[in-house]
């Protein structure tokens, strides 16, 4: 009776997803994988999406592993810190206040900042028509610190929710008033494939919104750099780029904006 | 680390510029809950011990889903789930309720808290001495008046142990408040970590002050025992082998 | 039968989402009987240490438990799931070895385990106060080691003790396991809301899960009262 339980037990250690160790030619990437087309899960649990395919292509061409790492928005620059994962390719845009704790490889896509809200409101990005309306924001995004620098001090409720999937859940049904994102990807998936034809996506443009994003590294860590920088040239030479591009965005061109 | 306190200082006490949080919103959570989820155990109890089996088994039933089933989970029912009901949607009044984060948030907590207090208090009252009751119903005490005297003070007296171990639990559970968008401490923590990327000190903080919380409710508790029982015999104190190293530092203590 | 099975299999899959929540259920399931293993580990060496005549074992026992029941759970999972981290991989590569990373999962069990190692240690000292000292001392007059005796005499009947309160933190282990959602392993409960995030129906979701928990926590209390009886051979019960 004992034994059996013993070996259960080993067993189960076993079977469970025990921890890994590093190998060199591996590459971790770290994603936020709520942010559908660029990241999200499939029903397996395996995460697909834009970034997944251009980074899985960079790794091809740098010949390594591609391991991809789910975890939440706001623990992504604190672990690729603690050295929990080698980049960070998960919409981030190169903002101030990141490149002042962590490096960013050359610029992988560019888009803009956007508010969604229901057509029927009428409310303009602004603080002022905002006054007294409810926004949401994903926690440790860049929308998150504008939302807090530029509105919460003018009268405007900022909400930060711990992902995008939560935002657009009280979107739909009337916790927040509107909320801020990436443009694209609000078009995309909010608006296209959501088919919520009421909404309207709102272009926000502010020195706080940068509009480039890049794949995140620690800072010096050069070697990381060179490989990365070196695979989306690669990428961009053979229109891998490209390929991948259209099947996601069709005509949208998110490199040469 | 010591910017961070700076900054932060304020939003982990009580204002984080537009509303309450921090400690003073974890407060309100705990203070609430456990009140109203008190008040509402008491008539349950009552009902628990019925003799009429319907009614037990209904209470039952409610204590059995509540204790069964995590407070996370609760927690979402509450504001996820019934918000996203068409009929709630419709129902202003229900609307209104629901689309706020705070009243979701209590909402779970005091029924969560009000089905643990129920059984505790379910069982305390069993116990009460039969021989008591009895002599209550000798001198021809109502039923009312025999559970007011007689059955309420004794079940009380036997179960603040267990209270004050509810409510230290509640008051640990109150960390998944952050989840409905509730700007309590561990939120407030989670924005220093989000802003600052100093994860182990955010966090820390957080850590600290919800010890402190927790210690002040066990001695508060415990003077509170002290107080109630104080026309009962001590029990004898037992010494562990620590406190006798430090029993110098001991004030005189009236025993 | 083939009509019957696939109409079966249909309830079962829950508009295609059946299979991610069967999973969700056994990741919750392994997590908490890993986590229970290790917390009753953890639980017997810190209720021996707390016993111990040594003062520094005592005082190190006594400041685990006055921390555990001080800082909440989810607090110390964030702690250890990105402080731990830290800690580790400093430590490696000062000694040199490949980086150790610590998954959602090990950081879940370690937490839990840490945490109800504090609870089980309260009811292994009282289990361990019960036992008459007279078991003991016989031991000792047959010759048994003190190992040896802890192995045969006093392990057993303090598994007998303990027993309800093994039951009890079962329970709210089985509740804790709930928590690891908001540190991003996929449990039943992060498989519930992404169904019902993806086909709009939230609240039917919701109840499934409450479901299974309510029926994993009915199945735990038929096999707790299943041990019970087995402990209690040999033993005469007062009525």
């Amino acid at each position: 009776m004992k034994k059996l339980a013993y070996t259960a037990l080993v067993l189960l250690g076993i079977g469970s997803q025990a921890s890994a160790f590093a190998a060199n030619d591996t590459i971790r990437f770290g994603v936020d994988a709520t942010y559908p087309p660029f990241e999200y899960k499939l029903p397996d649990g395996s995460v697909a999406g834009f970034e997944v395919d251009l980074g899985n292509a960079i790794c091809e061409k740098m010949q390594k592993t591609c391991v991809w790492v789910p975890t939440n928005f706001d623990g992504l620059i604190p672990s690729l810190r603690v050295g929990k994962i080698d980049a960070i390719f998960s919409s981030l845009g190169i903002s101030e206040k990141r490149k002042k704790v962590i490096d960013f490889s050359d610029r992988t896509w560019s888009g803009f900042s956007s508010m969604l809200s229901l057509t029927s409101k009428n409310l303009q990005p602004t603080a002022k028509s905002l006054k007294g309306k409810t926004v949401g924001v994903q926690q440790g995004t860049m929308q998150e610190d504008f939302a807090k620098i530029k509105l919460a001090r003018h009268g405007v409720r900022v909400q930060s929710y711990q992902d995008q999937d939560q935002v657009y859940a009280d979107l739909l049904n009337g916790r927040i008033d509107a909320s801020l994102q990436d443009m694209t990807q609000a078009e995309v998936n909010f608006i296209r494939d959501g088919k919520h034809a009421d909404f309207t996506n709102h272009k926000l443009v502010d020195k706080l919104l940068p509009s480039d994003s890049a794949i995140a590294i620690r800072k010096g860590d050069t070697e990381m750099a060179t490989i990365i920088n070196d695979g989306i040239k690669a990428i961009h030479a053979d229109n891998t780029y490209l390929t991948i591009q259209r099947k996601y965005f069709g005509k949208l061109d998110l490199y040469n904006k | 680390m010591f910017e961070l306190l700076e900054t932060y200082w304020k939003p982990f006490l009580y204002f984080d510029g537009y509303s309450y949080s921090g400690v003073a919103v974890t407060l309100w959570l705990l203070i609430f809950s456990v009140i109203v989820g008190f008040a509402l155990s008491i008539p349950l109890a009552v009902a628990r011990n019925s003799k009429y089996k319907l009614i037990s088994w209904s209470v039952g039933l409610f204590t059995t889903v509540f204790r069964g089933t995590p407070l996370y989970l609760q927690l979402l029912i509450c504001y996820s789930g019934i918000y996203s009901l068409t009929f709630v949607q419709d129902q202003p009044f229900l609307n209104s309720f629901f689309r706020n984060g705070m009243s979701c948030t209590l909402l779970a907590f005091t029924l969560n808290t009000c089905a643990y207090m129920c059984e505790m208090f379910a069982g305390a009252l069993k116990n009460v001495n039969a021989g008591e009751i009895e002599a209550a119903k000798a001198f021809g005490m109502s039923r009312f008046k025999t559970y007011r005297y007689i059955i309420f003070p004794a079940a009380l007296k036997q179960s603040i142990p267990q209270y004050s171990n509810e409510v230290i639990i509640l008051l640990h559970s109150t960390t998944i408040a952050f989840t409905a968008t509730v700007p309590d401490i561990l939120k407030i923590a989670r924005d220093a970590n989000s802003a600052t990327y100093m994860t182990f000190q955010s966090f820390g903080i957080a850590a600290i002050l919800y010890l402190m919380l927790s210690f002040i409710l066990f001695y508060l508790f415990r003077r509170f025992e002290r107080y109630y029982t104080a026309h009962l015999p001590r029990p004898p104190v037992t010494k562990s082998r620590l406190s006798t190293y430090f029993s110098f530092l001991n004030k005189k203590r009236t025993q | 039968m083939q009509d019957l099975f696939s109409k079966a299999l249909s309830l079962v899959d829950l508009g295609g989402y059946g299979h991610l929540i069967l999973q969700g259920t056994w990741m919750t399931v392994k997590l908490s009987l890993l986590s229970f293993a290790l917390a009753m580990i953890i639980g017997v060496g810190t209720a021996l240490m707390k016993s111990s005549r040594s003062m520094p074992l005592n005082a190190c026992a006594t400041l685990y438990t006055t921390l555990i029941r001080g800082v909440p759970d989810l607090v110390l999972m964030l702690l250890i799931f990105y402080g731990v981290q830290n800690w580790v991989g400093q430590l490696t590569v000062a000694l040199g070895l490949p980086f150790i990373y610590i998954d959602p999962f090990s950081a879940g069990v370690i937490t839990l385990a840490f945490i109800y190692g504090a609870y089980f240690s309260e009811t292994f000292r009282g289990a361990l106060q019960s036992i008459p000292e007279g078991q003991k001392e016989a031991a000792t007059a047959y010759g048994l080691s003190k190992g040896q005796s802890f192995r045969y005499v006093v392990f057993p009947q303090m598994m007998r003790f303990s027993l309800p309160g093994l039951s009890n933190v079962w329970q709210v282990i089985i509740k804790a396991t709930a928590l690891i959602s908001i540190i991003g392993l996929d449990d039943l409960i992060s498989a519930v809301v992404n169904a019902g995030k993806s086909t709009n129906q939230v609240f039917f979701f919701l109840i499934i899960a409450a479901g299974i928990f309510l029926i994993y926590s009915m199945l735990s209390n038929i096999a707790f009262a299943l041990l019970k009886k087995h402990f209690q051979i040999g033993v005469k019960e007062a009525n």
